[in-house]
């Protein structure tokens, strides 16, 4: 059975009411991802990515459509339930932690992401050990600070914490938003390195969105490329894997000009 | 003088939690502080047990929280027209509790006038008055007349039944926001995205928080109307402003390193600033000038970082990057 199955996924943005100002941002479409997989996905600005990140997780409800999870129907689930199946990254280093409390405390709300929470108290020194450890294997020196503020943190590693944190409990689907999109490259790098160590290890269905074609090209054993809300190439396997750069560069200017000459 | 000023520490970390841990702007505040004192009041003067009147006070105050909270949740309305929405119609809500105690009957037993109960209507303005005897011509007794009243002077018991009162509420909102669902609230308060992404129900969070909060500030003006042995329809008037200076005083003074740190910082912030107002009505400030003196501590209070760099680092203008 697939983890996530999208059925004729429909969602239509509109300021006003009038049908002049509506945007297709996703249109009819149908994605199937089977359990283990990494997919990455690529496609430009207002291609329908980051919405299909957005109907998986909950921020916008489909317009019409159905979407599964693990085979059961989450369509109609709000935001906050879908999150004990989902692991999530953001673009926005300081989107997937809390700054204002300490790297023990947020890990500490994600281990009881999959269950409601109770007046019981949050936090319970034993944890402490597991999160050391957890924090130890990212290398990044930042076991001794667990009770600093992430706020602190730099960028990367409050990716890295949010990564840790989204996997802290194993999701069925790890969702990863361009989350290397506002590091820098050598960072990027690094949070990608940990990123593929923790996928890989935790066998994980991932989807990760990226801009870059040569991440997209050696990370995951499928890749997507979207574009107008639809899905215009699918890939796996060894033809994943011989792919380059040019190749996806060209398809994408084949798209701008069909599209042009409509 | 601690009399009041200890009322108002309750009040402080009741705009403490929607100000600063929900990051709210809360202003039916004003609404739920008169509401705890009037219905307090007016139950006091029906007869009926001082415990159990100071805290239905504070219910009251907890629904006005939750009203607000779904006016801003579910009607996806902002957080301050919501605040004015509750705040609004709490006025009258508050007119109509005070209605609830039967008018004015002065009789004079030896020669002393005594209320059996007080309730004055001029247009837009109400009080009810602790004063004197409950619809049953029993004196009325408070909060501060009960068996928790060990000491001989009645302004020691106010003072130690107060501090009781804001130390037990104190070690609860430590305790509530240190169990799972208060870290929830917290994490709303920081980044509800990221509270949602960790299945934290933010809505909920949110409408919860905000009870919480507006019991608090209800409780304060329970206390406080026991204090004053008056509750009046317009004595929420100011109070964010007061609770809102509480704060900064705290925070600037005692600092805000931890969450335990923070709430002691509040509810002694509230008493600092009582000090304050206090000895300077005592030098001799007329009343009109107040709320002149609150704006001035605010700012000074505020500014206070900004000065330091500009006197100590050769008055080089910093850009906080």
């Amino acid at each position: 059975m697939s983890m996530l199955k999208l059925e004729k996924g429909l969602k239509i943005f509109n300021l006003t009411g009038h049908e002049s100002d509506q945007r297709i941002a996703m249109d009819h479409l149908d994605l199937e991802i089977e359990e283990g997989e990494w997919v990455t996905i690529i496609g430009g600005n207002g291609s329908g990515k980051s919405t299909l990140m957005n109907v998986i997780s909950g921020v916008h409800e489909l317009d019409s459509g159905h979407l599964y999870i693990d085979g059961e129907e989450v369509t109609k689930l709000p935001e906050h339930k879908r999150a004990k199946y989902l692991g999530r990254v953001f673009q926005d280093p300081n989107m997937g932690t809390a700054g204002m409390i300490s790297i023990e405390e947020n890990m500490s709300i994600a281990s009881r992401r999959m269950r409601k929470n109770t007046l019981k108290w949050g936090f319970h020194k034993e944890e402490r050990k597991k999160y050391y450890e957890m924090i130890k294997s990212l290398n990044l020196g930042l076991e001794d600070r667990l009770l600093q503020k992430v706020g602190l943190l730099s960028g990367g590693q409050r990716q890295a914490i949010t990564l840790l944190m989204a996997t802290l409990q194993t999701p069925k689907i790890l969702l990863l938003d361009e989350h290397t999109a506002a590091l820098d490259p050598k960072t990027a790098r690094i949070v990608l390195e940990i990123t593929e160590k923790i996928v890989t290890e935790n066998k994980l269905t991932t989807l990760m969105i990226t801009h870059n074609m040569r991440d997209a090209i050696k990370y995951g054993d499928r890749l997507i490329m979207m574009y107008g809300g639809k899905i215009i190439y699918d890939v796996k396997g060894e033809e994943k894997k011989n792919l380059t750069v040019d190749f996806l560069l060209n398809k994408f200017e084949e798209m701008d000009k069909i599209t042009f000459d409509d | 003088m601690f009399k009041t000023g200890l009322p108002y520490a309750l009040l402080a970390l009741g705009i403490f939690i929607s100000y600063r841990v929900l990051d709210i702007a809360d202003l039916s505040c004003e609404g739920s502080f008169t509401l705890g004192g009037a219905l307090s009041a007016v139950l006091l003067v029906l007869g009926w047990n001082p415990f159990l009147a100071t805290f239905m006070g504070m219910f009251a105050g907890f629904l006005a929280g939750i009203i607000t909270g779904l006016i801003h949740t579910k009607l996806k309305i902002t957080s301050l027209l919501a605040g004015i929405i509750t705040m609004t119609g709490l006025f009258s809500i508050n007119l109509v509790i005070m209605g609830l105690a039967p008018t004015v009957t002065q009789t004079n037993i030896n020669g002393v006038k005594d209320y059996i109960i007080s309730y004055n209507e001029s247009g837009y303005s109400a009080l009810v008055n602790l004063n004197g005897y409950n619809v049953n011509k029993e004196p009325i007794v408070r909060i501060y007349d009960t068996f928790l009243a060990v000491f001989s002077k009645n302004n020691y018991n106010m003072i130690f039944i107060s501090l009781l009162i804001v130390i037990i509420i104190g070690l609860l909102i430590y305790w509530f926001f240190g169990t799972e669902i208060g870290m929830g609230v917290r994490a709303t308060g920081i980044n509800a995205k990221m509270a949602r992404a960790q299945g934290i129900n933010t809505n909920a969070m949110i409408i919860l928080g905000l009870g919480i909060s507006n019991a608090l500030i209800a409780l304060s003006g329970s206390l406080f109307a026991q204090t004053q042995k008056s509750a009046s329809s317009t004595m929420g008037v100011g109070v964010l402003v007061i609770g809102l200076a509480s704060i900064i005083i705290g925070e600037g003074i005692f600092g805000k390193r931890t969450f335990k740190n923070w709430i002691i910082s509040v509810l002694l912030g509230a008493v600092v600033y009582y000090l304050i107002v206090v000895v300077a009505i005592q030098l001799g400030l007329p009343s009109h000038y107040q709320k002149l003196l609150y704006a001035l501590l605010i700012l000074i209070v505020l500014a206070v970082p900004q000065l330091r760099k500009m006197l100590f680092k050769g008055g080089k203008k910093h850009v906080n990057a």
